[in-house]
């Protein structure tokens, strides 16, 4: 492989991979790891032997940094909690991640600082998760004091895991279950970043603007693929684009990253900005949107390759498509190892690299270049990129949900186009909303009438004789 | 005198298509019943009818144990379809919240 960040992430990914089958203690890992830099500053010149110990100390690398998350620190709310069940405790903090909502039952993460068990108090770290089995009103930065019993959540995850645990991926390992109104405390002062704070109001009223014109359903589905929330989106409709294999357009993935990049770079052109001023500008609208949509790992790939897009086109090289894939992969792993093990990783990296490799592959193989009828040559390209998604996410998709969906490539070719029009008409409903609601209203008709057309392709799609396998 | 580059001008073309079709899509709805259809999505697409489900789709949803599912068909069956949410109020195990439950995923026709 002559790419060589693509090499390193892809040994760094195996070592986390491997870092849940190999049972040695991680400091006999760090060892090897120190021999074997060692080795490689001696062989660095001799190419085969070299090139075989860097690869070696990335896969090391990447064992140590798996092996390190599991390691908690002293003061890490897990190592507080008693094994007694029945204990009661109370947790000071502020809400770390924006609150999700589950049919109107708020959960969130809150970052521990302060914990009280039987009249001692402790300083401590790490992330909590909270359950509220009643409807309760909650924003980011919100300073509260918990009171309740702790429950501790695996710790574990890996190949050897069964079943998915994505709060361990997400570093998650204590959770609270709150009844009770009096059990939360707001405290006055609001903590976190005020960067995110503001992204997270904007994209509040960035939803009402969306929800004004649209009727419930269609607003719920243009929020779940603008602004990435799904907390509206009824089970139906999610469990229909599953089986057809079109789930993917209810996330916010590169297409929208690209649309913003897109219109901040033509809102920019139009004030006469300088190229320079203008890339960074365009590399902050990137990171807000980033921000706005709770940053989620397709949206950070996204957006890492679009940064490192701008920022080839700033330094004038030349960008490479893995080499800001390898890049965005990295970046998401040296934070959080876990992820690899997440499946929204998973699919969305896979996804890209199916596309990047075997899409110019295919398009060679049928001789595309030599078609001359524009709009075949269209249809054409846009089948090969969902067959080469499909066939790149097909295993993954397999071995999660045990469903295998024949119907996917059809229902793509259709159902693509479509979503991509419902995302631009959409961007262009939000920036004429913010201009006047009337605007906004106008907008929101076609942008009615698509979903509608999308949903009825879809539901069509799903019942055609063996459109999904189960298994 | 305004000049646009070709990049400006295909998103000043594709604003104006948006807002002439909502203008024209408004226009027709208010006069042509099947327009309308069109243009809002119907309940169907987004909720399943309770009197037509499975017990295995009802089941899958997970918004009613197994047991409470059965109580559901039952109770339908026994109905000849419900004809409304208070025969459904009034199957036992069902309080309010899965009777919330039941209504963002079902609907009574």
């Amino acid at each position: 492989m002559n790419k060589p960040l693509a090499s390193l992430v892809i040994f760094y990914a195996l070592g986390i991979a491997g870092a849940s089958l190999i049972r040695l203690e991680f400091w006999i890992i760090a060892l090897t790891a120190v021999i074997t830099f060692v080795l490689a500053t001696l062989a660095v010149k001799r190419p085969p032997f070299g090139l075989i110990l860097i690869l070696l100390l990335a896969l090391l690398t990447g064992c140590l940094n798996q092996k390190n998350s599991f390691k908690l620190s002293r003061c890490h709310i897990r190592n507080l909690v008693n094994i007694d069940r029945n204990a009661i405790y109370r947790v000071s903090g502020f809400i770390y991640i924006d609150p999700e909502s589950k049919r109107s039952h708020p959960w969130y993460i809150l970052r521990a600082q302060e914990l009280q068990a039987n009249q001692l108090r402790y300083k401590c770290c790490g992330e909590l998760l909270v359950r509220i089995s009643f409807p309760q009103e909650l924003n980011y930065g919100d300073n509260l004091t918990l009171t309740g019993k702790l429950k501790k959540l695996p710790l574990s995850m890996g190949l050897k895991q069964k079943g998915r645990n994505y709060f361990a991926s997400q570093g998650v390992y204590v959770g609270m279950l709150i009844q009770d109104p009096r059990q939360i405390r707001f405290e006055r002062k609001s903590k976190g970043l005020k960067l995110l704070r503001a992204s997270f109001r904007l994209r509040s009223y960035l939803e009402r603007i969306i929800q004004k014109p649209l009727l419930p359903l269609p607003a719920s589905i243009l929020s779940a693929m603008i602004l990435g929330q799904k907390r509206h989106l009824p089970w139906l409709v999610k469990n229909y684009m599953q089986q057809s294999g079109t789930v993917h357009i209810l996330v916010v993935s590169g297409f929208n990253v690209s649309i913003v990049a897109f219109l901040a770079n033509l809102l920019l052109k139009i004030l006469r900005f300088k190229r320079k001023i203008r890339v960074i500008l365009m590399a902050f609208c990137l990171v807000i949107y980033c921000l706005v949509t709770g940053a989620s790992n397709p949206v950070v790939r996204a957006t890492v390759m679009g940064l490192v897009f701008l920022a080839a086109y700033f330094l004038k090289r030349e960008p490479d498509l893995y080499n800001s894939l390898f890049c965005a992969a990295l970046f998401i792993l040296i934070f959080r190892p876990g992820q690899l093990f997440d499946l929204g990783f998973q699919l969305s990296f896979a996804s890209v690299l199916a596309i990047a490799y075997l899409y110019p592959k295919f398009k060679r193989l049928i001789r595309l270049e030599q078609c001359k009828n524009k709009i075949l040559k269209f249809i054409a390209e846009g089948c090969l990129v969902s067959f080469s998604a499909w066939l790149g996410t097909l295993g993954i998709i397999a071995w999660n949900f045990r469903i295998f969906t024949p119907v996917t490539v059809l229902a793509n070719m259709l159902i693509v186009p479509l979503a991509t029009l419902i995302t631009l008409c959409g961007f262009a409903m939000l920036l004429a909303g913010l201009i006047s609601p009337g605007l906004a209203y106008l907008f929101s008709l076609p942008i009615s009438m698509f979903i509608t057309l999308l949903l009825n392709i879809n539901a069509t799609m799903v019942k055609l004789p063996l459109a999904c396998i189960y298994f | 005198m305004v000049q646009l580059t070709p990049e400006e001008r295909k998103v000043a073309l594709f604003i104006l298509s948006l807002a002439l079709s909502g203008i024209i899509l408004n226009h027709l709805t208010k006069t042509c019943c099947w327009v309308a259809a069109a243009v809002y999505p119907a309940p169907q697409l987004a909720r399943l009818n309770l009197n037509q489900v499975s017990l295995a789709q009802l089941e899958a949803t997970k918004c009613v144990p197994a047991k409470i599912a059965q109580e559901i068909i039952f109770s339908r069956d026994l109905h000849q379809g419900f004809s409304g949410w208070e025969q459904v109020r009034e199957i036992k195990g069902i309080g309010k919240q899965r009777f919330d439950k039941l209504q963002e995923f079902f609907l009574i026709e």
